[in-house]
């Protein structure tokens, strides 16, 4: 056996493990997955939206704060215009009037300023942040706040999709978002969840006292502040039937750029908080941690080993054409299932598979979503494209981090 | 670190019962794979047997039928048979390895067959005045010959175009016996890959306008041959008339 080989059949084995303990996690938990609406007692909640040149969607993700289903007393809605140069603040301050919005303008400073312009002005029980291309369901937040009964959680986050798919890219990111509904729910019950997203996550107002505000932090600040608490042993849970749907980039540019981001984020973030890989930190340190970063590793090795098998295949597909010259015989193509390769690989890349579609159905399922055409369209997609998609976002995130350049986040925004 | 977080434990047991099932999944890949390519193997043995048989038919006709053999042999169904087996030897070669016992066994078998039916078909050629030209190529899979691959497809796709053309491919370093005669008998010299057709070794890659070429003549000389043999046969038979 080459090294190569050993190499693959490990990370395999890595794969499959790691799998098969998710999907055991969400089994052995199959009767805690959900908690009881909040019928009363309602704490008093502020949401927080942080924009920049949101023109398009602020309006809508006002309607939807303003329409959730909770005692108009007792919430808040902090519109905080991170210096926009388009109608954001104009349409944000058309909803001033009704009820418990409040618009501030601020000059541009990044998100993480905005949100800790907004955190100086609540004092409500919990906060909860909104990006300000996402939507709200109306019961999330009645779904979400039961989670805080337990004494240690200190921010619960809710289940994201994407918001009415209608391109190709869009379709392939609602499946992905519906894997990371299964995944955080799975790491939730592992005390293990290192995100908290941008797009509707409630936190106790008093953490941030404790931990500090919001950092610029590789401008991923949800991340960050994810490791923060994560570093100081705090827990983060989920509520899978909260919903909150986000206007995720339609094209590759765009999806490109924000992806990149992300993935510098973490790689950054995940430096400087390279101390929570250690057994204290228990399955987040032992495990989840050193599994994303080995499986970031695998990813670059075995890409570039398929990239290396394409290549010499294309090779000798084109010594074969110099050699005879074009023919159009060569392209018949006879089945016959002696040459079908029945290696280990194939074998436990087929598995593999299927542990990946189960995780993506039961995201579906368990955050109560119904299964239709585009879903079905997405996973096509996603299982045609997904890979080489994921592999080009990591590798413009490592290049950019060992070229130690930042990403725009402000020509981002300008490509959606 | 004062807070507690009771999810993050690491239970130990849970660790362990998922590496158990890994495991299982992993054997039971291992098992499944092997068992897949032994019966392939077997797949290409039972193949080889029947090819066996048919050139052991083959060659009980040519006695049996001394006067008559030119109607009755067809060796087309033999080459097609030989040809589905060194596909699929070539792709468990690929598989299992080059130097899997099984594999390098089942080669020499079939390399075996190739010699006997090249044999066969020389015969057709020269008995019968077959229109069929064999051609020998001997390449190797060691790192000592980059243009074979090329070699093989042009002879392939030659093959594919001329159905009178029988290619029988052999590994130059395979050690056998027969294929050592065989070898000798064309006094062999290892700059590979080599190509014979007719009597004419080429060494070094001849691409397909270059065999293209040769094969009129082949055919020609071929011709010559025949001829010169009925016209030896008349003046034997013609004192007796």
């Amino acid at each position: 056996m080459t090294f190569s080989s050993l190499f693959i059949y490990s990370a395999v084995f890595l794969g499959l493990y790691t799998s098969l303990f998710f999907i055991l996690t969400i089994v052995e938990n199959r009767r805690r997955l959900y908690l009881p609406k909040l019928k009363k007692n309602f704490p008093s909640v502020a949401i927080l939206v942080p924009c920049y040149n949101e023109e398009k969607s602020i309006a809508q993700t006002i309607k939807s704060l303003l329409a959730l289903d909770y005692p108009r007393n007792k919430l808040k809605i902090l519109v905080i215009d991170d210096g926009s140069q388009d109608k954001t603040l104009e349409i944000a301050k058309l909803f001033e009037k009704q009820g418990p919005v409040k618009v501030y303008h601020k000059e541009n400073g990044g998100k993480y300023t905005a949100l800790n312009y907004g955190l100086a002005h609540v004092q409500s029980e919990f906060v909860g942040t909104l990006d300000a291309d996402s939507f709200v369901d109306s019961q999330s937040l009645k779904t979400m706040l039961p989670f805080f009964s337990s004494a240690n959680v200190q921010a619960v986050t809710s289940s994201l999709k994407v918001y009415q798919p209608k391109t190709v890219f869009q379709y392939l990111q609602n499946i992905e978002y519906t894997f990371g509904i299964f995944l955080r729910k799975t790491l939730s019950f592992m005390g293990s969840i290192k995100v908290t997203p941008g797009p509707l996550t409630i936190f106790r107002r008093a953490v941030f006292e404790k931990i500090g505000h919001y950092r610029s932090a590789h401008q991923t600040e949800d991340l960050e502040i994810g490791f923060r608490l994560q570093s100081h042993n705090f827990q983060i849970d989920n509520a899978i039937d909260a919903h909150v749907y986000t206007v995720a980039p339609a094209s590759f540019k765009p999806l490109y750029k924000q992806r990149v981001r992300w993935y510098q984020g973490l790689l950054r973030n995940g430096w400087d908080y390279r101390r929570l890989l250690n057994y204290k930190h228990g399955n987040l340190g032992l495990f989840i941690l050193p599994i994303t970063y080995l499986g970031i590793f695998s990813l670059f090795s075995i890409s570039f080993l398929v990239l290396a098998q394409i290549a010499s295949k294309a090779f000798s597909a084109f010594s074969s054409w110099q050699a005879i010259g074009f023919d159009i015989s060569q392209f018949q193509f006879h089945l016959d299932w002696f040459f079908i390769n029945s290696h280990l690989l194939m074998f436990l890349g087929f598995m593999s598979i299927i542990f990946t579609v189960i995780a993506v159905f039961l995201g579906q399922k368990l955050s109560k979503s119904v299964f239709s055409l585009d879903f079905g369209k997405g996973i096509i997609l996603a299982a045609l494209f997904y890979g080489p998609l994921y592999f080009s976002w990591w590798l413009g995130a490592t290049t950019q981090v060992l070229l130690n350049r930042h990403p725009n986040w402000v020509k981002e925004k300008e490509l959606i | 670190m004062t807070n507690e977080n009771p999810k993050k434990k690491i239970r130990v047991g849970k660790y362990l019962l998922v590496l158990l099932l890994t495991g299982v999944i992993f054997a039971l890949g291992f098992w499944l794979s092997h068992d897949i390519d032994r019966f392939k193997l077997s797949q290409v043995d039972n193949l080889r047997q029947d090819l066996q048989l048919d050139v052991l038919s083959a060659e009980v006709q040519f006695s049996l039928l001394s006067a008559n053999v030119c109607q009755h042999i067809d060796s087309s169904s033999l080459t097609s048979e030989l040809y589905a087996i060194g596909q699929r030897l070539g792709y468990m070669e690929g598989a299992l390895g080059q130097n899997n016992p099984e594999v390098i066994r089942l080669k020499k078998q079939y390399s075996l067959l190739e010699i006997k039916q090249w044999q066969l078909t020389k015969k057709a050629q020269e008995q019968c005045g077959a229109q069929l030209i064999p051609i020998l190529y001997f390449y190797s899979n060691q790192k000592d010959c980059p243009s074979c691959d090329q070699q093989g497809y042009v002879l392939t796709y030659l093959r594919d175009k001329y159905p009178f053309l029988r290619i029988y491919s052999f590994d130059y370093d395979l050690d056998l016996s027969a294929l050592q005669t065989l070898k000798s008998l064309y006094g062999l010299k290892k700059e590979l890959p080599i190509v014979i057709v007719g009597d004419q070794s080429y060494y070094g890659f001849r691409d397909r306008e270059e065999i293209e070429k040769i094969l009129p003549k082949v055919f020609e000389t071929l011709k010559e041959n025949q001829q010169n043999g009925e016209n030896e046969e008349t003046e034997e038979v013609s004192p007796q008339s």
